[in-house]
């Protein structure tokens, strides 16, 4: 058992990030648009978790199935987490959503099948081909009166989702995560909750998609897509088996399904490199009382309280020695894969937690060049343990700058723990279920209506938050999602609906 | 595929080709245009800049880059950032910097970890190994362990050997691991 140190309650006064001294404001006045921040109505605490106990894997890729940490459904717990058991990639299975349901979250994780396929596409005269990393992802959903909620089977998804019943964009091998709602149109249709009954799941992969493509009758969506047999003594493509779990989460008693406000807990884990040679100014030990991480906790809850959002218990833990060895001096983000740094870190969220794991690293990739990453959009709420549970954060910033008082507004251009705060504020909209606004490339924006989008037409070069904080049709740019940070122009804004969103996850008591 | 590679390939349902390097956009066609750009590029969340965005940011801007990484009161990860940049400039000035930057104990240390992986892609194997082997001594643990893998992935047949030698040197061994199984790895 470890010390906890309550925490005072994050000011309302804070809601408002600085406007930097010295900068034209560059956005006014054009406003954009924000949801009001909730007043929590206790302080979050802080703790010390100690050193996580995961054990060394030495050289072995860690791909274990876990767990949620929700109460299984039963006669007694109408919600919660419904385990479907293993499940063969085409097989359409059943579960139950009963009345009062706020969203449905279904879960994917490998047991047995193809890591990666030889793919190609042919379009017009020409054939492209590449070898993709098998992604887990939900093959179709369907609601109780048989509407199809989402499919996967098709070549190519919308620029813009808000119309569509279910955004997905998130493809990731190992462990697939698929949410619903999460778009404008759902938002509106579940406002009430999710329709009860009998819905199902096609469980898929990207192998069944190739067995589709390659099987007597494909898919028209899938013209022009095949794929190369698996190698001997790989899982056949229409062999692929996955465990499949569905969270369900309870409406609220009244009014909208999905409660107006919500708690979540978090658990940031610190990797550093190993003494006599640490690089970070906490340990586990020092964190729930030292003014960086107080500073960064502090800006980390006005940052979500705007999602409706309150801090309850802030964990603070610190990697095992091998971890710090091994990751300690940084963090390659270089390979994407299952079996690479950033998803075998993630393996270190303990599992049995209802946490959303942060993990804090000196650096991220070559040249310091990433602020931050997350498993999957949304990740695998309440299932910690897995290759996408959780997000890495850098933490070079941590304690560095020069910071307001405590009570201060926050300070993104000189305070670094503020800084540290807003990534891991962004990493954390992404686990809770929140796409970016708009794309670097300004042609894909999230499904949400409510939110400003940046067209190409707003820039020369990839769309830049100062290009896009001038007017509703060149906006977003002050958003907390945006996909790019400006000390001078974000402001951590987000609006009604990523609200809303955010507080779907299975994650939010 | 994570959420980093996702969010480039945002369009993709099943499976497709990875998308082509988009071409480099034009040059800022003003100074405040210019400045808009640099900070997209140090601003980036998820994944570094492309080499040609970089390379787009025209005339002065490692000028600009230069004063940031120079900037003690800049936070350090942005400063990491613009040393990045200059080094996919490149340019005498860049080579300097980096150098210069890479040679300085007390930096915090994310902009000497890129000053040093900067200088690694910016310099000729000889000229690295001299400028990065007195790292391989330096203070800080962390800053011996960069410059050691840097020195591995570029400049083996130089450095392999001054690697060993600092690794020999009792408690140096385990952060000096992959560095080492690099020089294993090209036989130096």
């Amino acid at each position: 058992m470890h010390e906890a140190v309550p925490r005072r309650l994050a000011l309302p006064i804070l809601a408002t990030l600085a406007a930097c001294p010295g900068a034209d404001p560059p956005f006014p006045p054009y406003e954009e648009p924000r949801a009001p921040a909730v007043r929590c109505p206790s302080a979050p605490v802080l703790v010390n978790g100690g050193t996580n106990p995961a054990p060394d894997p030495g050289a072995t890729c860690v791909q274990a199935v876990r767990d949620s940490a929700l109460p299984a459904v039963s006669a007694s717990a109408t919600h919660g987490w419904i385990d479907l058991g293993e499940r063969t990639v085409g097989e359409v299975v059943p579960f139950p959503v009963p009345p009062g349901t706020a969203s449905i979250t279904v879960i994917e994780q490998v047991v047995d099948a193809a890591a990666r396929m030889t793919i190609h596409f042919a379009s017009g005269s020409t054939t492209q081909t590449f070898i993709e990393e098998n992604a887990a992802v939900v093959a179709e959903l369907r609601d109780p009166a048989g509407f199809l909620v989402f499919t996967d089977i098709r070549l190519g998804g919308p620029s813009d989702g808000s119309a569509t019943p279910l955004f997905f964009e998130s493809y990731a091998a190992v462990t697939g995560t698929l949410s619903y709602p999460n778009t404008s149109a759902a938002l509106e249709v579940a406002a009430s909750g999710v329709a009860a009954g009998d819905w199902t799941v096609r469980v898929g992969d990207y192998g069944y998609e190739c067995a589709l493509a390659g099987s007597p009758d494909p898919p028209a969506a899938l013209a022009g897509f095949s794929c190369d047999p698996p190698g001997a003594g790989v899982t056949p493509f229409a062999q692929g088996r996955y465990r499949v779990f569905v969270l369900t989460r309870p409406a609220a008693p009244t009014g909208s399904a999905i409660p107006a406000t919500g708690t979540l807990d978090v658990a940031f884990h610190l990797v550093d490199a190993l003494a006599p040679g640490q690089l970070m100014p906490v340990d586990a030990a020092s964190a729930p009382t030292h003014a960086a991480t107080l500073r960064m906790v502090d800006a980390y809850a006005v940052l979500l309280s705007q999602a409706g959002l309150c801090l309850g218990t802030v964990t603070f833990l610190d990697a095992p020695d091998w971890a710090r060895s091994r990751f300690g001096t940084g963090v390659s983000d270089a390979d994407g894969s299952a079996c690479g740094e950033f998803s075998q870190l993630l393996t270190l969220s303990v599992p049995g937690q209802r946490t959303l794991d942060l993990f804090l690293v000196p650096r991220i990739g070559s040249g310091s060049a990433t602020l931050g990453i997350d498993g999957t959009i949304p990740g695998p709420a309440t299932v910690n343990g897995t290759v996408a549970s959780g997000a890495m954060v850098s933490a070079a910033n941590l304690g560095a700058g020069t910071c307001p008082a405590a009570g201060g507004p926050v300070d993104v251009l000189r305070c670094g723990s503020d800084e540290v705060a807003y990534i891991a504020a962004h990493e954390s909209g992404h686990y809770l279920g929140l796409y970016h606004l708009t794309e670097h490339d300004g042609r894909h924006w999230d499904p949400l209506t409510g939110t400003p989008s940046c067209r190409t037409s707003c820039s020369s070069a990839e769309v830049s938050p100062a290009a896009c904080a001038r007017s509703t049709t060149c906006g977003g740019g002050p958003n907390l999602m945006f996909w790019s940070f400006d000390p001078l122009v974000s402001r951590g804004y987000l609006t009604a609906e990523q609200g809303q969103v955010a507080r779907t996850s299975p994650l939010v008591r | 595929m994570t959420a980093l590679s996702l969010l480039v390939c945002a369009a993709l349902a099943a499976p497709r080709p990875p998308a082509p390097e988009p071409a480099e956009p034009p040059p800022p066609a003003t100074a405040a245009e210019q400045a808009e750009r640099i900070q997209a590029a140090l601003g980036r969340i998820h994944g570094s800049p492309a080499p040609a965005t970089w390379r787009s940011l025209g005339p002065g801007a490692d000028e600009a880059l230069l004063k940031v990484a120079a900037d003690g009161a800049a936070l350090p990860r942005r400063r990491a950032l613009a040393l990045t940049g200059l080094s996919h400039l490149g340019g005498a000035r860049a080579e300097a910097a980096l150098t210069s930057f890479a040679a300085q104990e007390g930096l915090p240390f994310a902009v000497r970890a890129a000053a040093l992986e900067g200088a690694g892609r910016l310099l000729a194997p000889a000229a690295l190994h001299r400028a990065l082997s007195p790292v391989l001594a330096a203070r800080r643990p962390a800053d011996r362990t960069v410059a050691a893998e840097v020195l591995a992935e570029r400049a083996p047949a130089e450095s392999c050997g001054a690697i060993r030698a600092r690794a020999a040197l009792r408690g140096e061994r385990p952060g000096l691991a992959r560095a080492l199984s690099r020089c294993g790895a090209s036989g130096r």
